[in-house]
């Protein structure tokens, strides 16, 4: 079980601050979604998580630990970063021997995480003739060889199609409910909603918020109670009196924010109100996302 | 660190780079070896029969140890170009222990770029003298000097070229520093300086692939020195990974 804490993290480029003052933590057993706009840091923090660059001030560490000082990383701490980082004429298969060598790990591993990822039919062909799709799975398969308790993916999701986006969900899921600490960026916002519990959002380098995914998108704007009823304008004069905002929609429909949906309910029925629907809306974490980084 | 060592020499097996090499210090000798072959009992080159010409023959192995340099100046440079030295860096968190491992991987395959020249020039040279029914008049000894020292140059020569690519970076720059230092700076500094110039690699690698023993340098001083040459590039690489951030 790893916790992953980012503590004042900053990293300066020149005069470009990446990363700024940047503090939160991640804990196993649950996938964290790490969201943010282009350049808003997210690449950086991983980079420094595991040790490829170095702060300009704070840490980055897992269990207390800088990467750096791991002794055998590869069993600990899985993670991809760049889809491309892969000698074009060398096959899928050789690529992962190399590091399986170095790690340690017996050629049997590298089958088996090539079946994982389903490389197994092109493993011998050079990776310079992947797909994107082909060259993300070769990216997690190197990720997976350790089969470690910390995954750090970046925009794992990238070129996947359709079942592999789903394959992957599992695989995280998987991993996370094994008791593994997961960290994935990604732009693919619905997807992230179905593949995250937890979510931190960063711009310009900094923290914009981390929750829950279900929290997220609850205190979004898009978030309202969908209410219909042949009685708007009598609905609307109760409602407000117990503290709701209103939002008048289209035909007989209100969008009700700042009380509950059970609220609703029992306003509607005290006043005799007939009610035709009472939905409650969240907003989607693309929503969510956009409002917390615009 | 045996295990990144192998890691290190798999990663030269596994990509046609190496290949090419090989067959193109193979080729390289075995063509000069015809020419020379060709031309000897001319008028630059004395008859087969003479001790001198045959030494020549042998010598053609020579060119090994400049090759070997442009190929370890292209092995850490291909990595950082193909960003491979992420994944070698998420695997082994040492980047002392993987520039380690780099330089005695890249010195192992310098010694058998050097010792595929060397097979070939012998072979060649064997081939020769046999099909002119010319009987070996050349020092053994003296084949065999040479062969340890361009054995010796190359493995230290891609060691050096690893040195300059570890701290240059770029590949094409770190192959044009490479090329540039070895065609134009050492010569211009051998015509202004010549005290100077047979301290320098290119001369270190021909004293020892030639195994001279009368000239300025000694075979130990030039082996040391060039030794020392390659220890201050590999520092000076292991320094800047040390320090540089991966982005």
């Amino acid at each position: 079980m790893t916790v992953l804490t980012i503590d004042h993290l900053t990293k300066r480029f020149g005069d470009t601050v990446a990363v700024d003052d940047l503090s939160f933590t991640v804990h196993p057993g649950v996938v964290t979604g790490f969201l943010g706009p282009n350049g808003s840091g997210k690449s950086t923090t991983m980079r420094a998580l595991l040790g490829l660059i170095t702060p300009t001030d704070g840490t980055a560490t897992l269990d207390g630990h800088r990467f750096r000082d791991l002794d055998d990383p590869a069993l600990k701490v899985g993670a991809m970063l760049e889809a491309d980082a892969f000698h074009p004429g060398r096959s899928g298969r050789d690529h992962l021997r190399i590091l399986a060598t170095s790690a340690r790990l017996s050629r049997g591993r590298v089958d088996e995480v090539l079946e994982i990822v389903g490389l197994t039919d092109a493993a011998d062909r050079n990776a310079g003739g992947y797909s994107l799709g082909m060259r993300q799975r070769l990216g997690l398969a190197a990720a997976l060889l350790g089969d470690p308790q910390v995954l750090i993916l970046d925009e794992p999701a990238n070129g996947l199609d359709p079942q592999g986006v789903r394959w992957l969900r599992d695989l995280l899921r998987f991993h996370a409910s094994r008791g593994a600490t997961v960290l994935v960026s990604s732009h693919l916002l619905a997807e992230m909603a179905l593949i995250a519990e937890d979510v931190v959002v960063i711009r310009d380098g900094r923290l914009v918020t981390h929750d829950r995914v279900t929290a997220i998108t609850a205190a979004a704007n898009g978030s309202a109670i969908v209410v219909r009823s042949p009685q708007r304008s009598e609905l609307a004069t109760a409602l407000t009196a117990v503290g709701a905002d209103l939002t008048p929609a289209e035909d007989d429909q209100l969008l009700v924010r700042s009380i509950d949906a059970p609220t609703v309910g029992r306003v509607a029925r005290q006043e005799g109100i007939e009610l035709h629907e009472l939905t409650p809306r969240a907003a989607s974490l693309e929503d969510a996302f956009l409002e917390l980084t615009n | 660190m045996l295990a990144q060592i192998r890691s290190e020499l798999l990663k030269l097996v596994t990509v046609r780079t190496s290949l090419f090499f090989a067959l193109a210090a193979a080729g390289f000798v075995a063509l000069v070896l015809t020419i020379q072959a060709a031309t000897a009992g001319g008028e630059f080159m004395g008859p087969l029969s003479d001790a001198a010409t045959q030494r020549a023959l042998f010598l053609t192995a020579g060119a090994a140890p400049l090759i070997a340099i442009v190929f370890g100046c292209l092995g850490v440079t291909s990595e950082l170009r193909h960003h491979t030295i992420v994944s070698t860096l998420l695997v082994d968190a040492s980047r002392i222990r993987v520039i380690t491992a780099k330089t005695i991987a890249t010195l192992l395959a310098g010694a058998g770029l050097g010792a595929i020249a060397v097979a070939v020039s012998i072979v060649g040279t064997g081939l020769i003298l046999l099909v002119t029914g010319t009987s070996l008049s050349v020092e053994i000894v003296d084949v065999v000097a040479a062969g340890a020292g361009t054995i010796g140059g190359a493995a230290l020569g891609a060691v050096f070229g690893l040195g300059i690519g570890g701290v240059v970076r770029n590949q094409a720059l770190a192959v044009g520093a490479v090329l540039i230092l070895m065609l134009a700076i050492e010569p211009l500094v051998t015509s202004l300086l010549p005290d100077v110039g047979p301290w320098l690699p290119s001369a270190l690698v021909t004293v020892l692939a030639e195994a001279q023993t009368g000239g300025p340098i000694g075979l130990a001083a030039a082996a040391i020195t060039l030794a020392g040459y390659a220890l201050v590039t590999t520092v000076g690489a292991a320094l800047t990974l040390q320090h540089a951030d991966v982005t």
